[in-house]
């Protein structure tokens, strides 16, 4: 049974995003036990952060937290701006085809050592929530409005894995 | 400042070789989210001028308290390691970080920190933190 946690439209706008990312550590600790809690802050976090450099400023965002009983889902849109969506689809494939501790590390050496601050930092945050929040990832256009989603599945419950996210996990991880 | 001064001792039936390794301490607790960025970079780029000045070994960092940490954030760790790298072999030193097993992201975090830095750094889960 999914179960709604947070839904929320916000202004894209520094304070409002912090206020909001605040909100989001204290409640979904309560809402999600443990491991679970902590990736889904992370995967919140990370897109509302993303979400914010994307936006137009003082646009609208929508946030949507759900418990979707094996695991949490986060959904943010904003508004598509047409070069930022093709960048940032080109973020989510690559961040989505991260499988490895090691890819993932390699990728971060490889942003600080090229200095491209700004993919940088477009980039870096869908990175972290791909492989630390362990989630897959994924971009739709919908109505002038960028969806990027987050799923994340409970990992000590889970039966069957898929593939790309078990690759993810290593003895020394968990 | 600790000076010591053992150069003049002598241990019968024994030789004696002494030395004094720095070790660079700093502990960082709560939650380093967005707004920390630029600070904790001034912070990190402070401590790596210090262990160099001072020939440190080890620049000891404790996160045992450390909630969350975003990813601009993380970043800083990243460069950090980088400009370790890029020292003189001699000068370089180790980043040894210590974490808390019940901080579930630290795991992944700090996994990844540690595969990306080779030699450089290490981590250390504190059992009880």
């Amino acid at each position: 049974m999914t179960i709604p946690v947070v839904m929320i439209r916000f202004r894209g706008e520094p304070d409002a995003i912090t206020d909001v990312q605040g909100f989001l550590g204290r409640h979904l600790l309560r809402v999600f036990a443990g491991d679970l809690g902590e990736r889904a802050r992370i995967a919140a976090y990370e897109l509302v952060e993303n979400a914010g450099r994307y936006s137009t400023a003082g646009s609208d965002i929508d946030l949507e937290v759900l418990d979707t009983g094996n695991g949490f889902s986060v959904k943010v849109s904003n508004d598509a701006v047409g070069a930022r969506v093709a960048m940032l689809r080109r973020q989510i494939e690559t961040a989505a085809q991260l499988e490895t501790t090691e890819q993932y590390a390699r990728a971060l050496r490889r942003h600080i050592e090229t200095k491209a601050d700004n993919m940088m930092r477009i980039g870096f945050g869908l990175l972290r929530a791909r492989h630390d929040a362990i989630v897959e990832l994924s971009l739709a256009v919908d109505d002038r409005r960028v969806v990027v989603l987050a799923k994340g599945a409970h990992v000590a419950t889970a039966v069957r894995r898929p593939p790309s996210t078990s690759r993810l996990r290593r003895p020394n991880d968990f | 400042m600790i000076e010591i001064s053992i150069d003049d001792l002598k241990v019968d039936g024994c030789q004696i070789e002494a030395t004094v390794k720095t070790m660079v301490a700093v502990r960082i607790k709560g939650s380093a989210e967005g707004s920390a960025a630029g600070d904790l970079e001034k912070l990190f780029s402070k401590v790596h001028e210090e262990c160099v000045r001072l020939s440190a070994v080890r620049a000891r960092i404790d996160l045992t308290e450390l909630e969350f940490m975003s990813s601009s954030c993380f970043k800083s760790f990243v460069s950090w390691v980088v400009r370790i790298e890029q020292l003189p072999e001699d000068q370089r030193y180790h980043i040894v970080l210590l974490s808390s097993p019940t901080r579930h992201w630290q795991r992944r975090s700090l996994h990844a920190l540690e595969s990306m830095g080779g030699d450089i750094i290490s981590v250390e889960p504190v059992i009880g933190a």
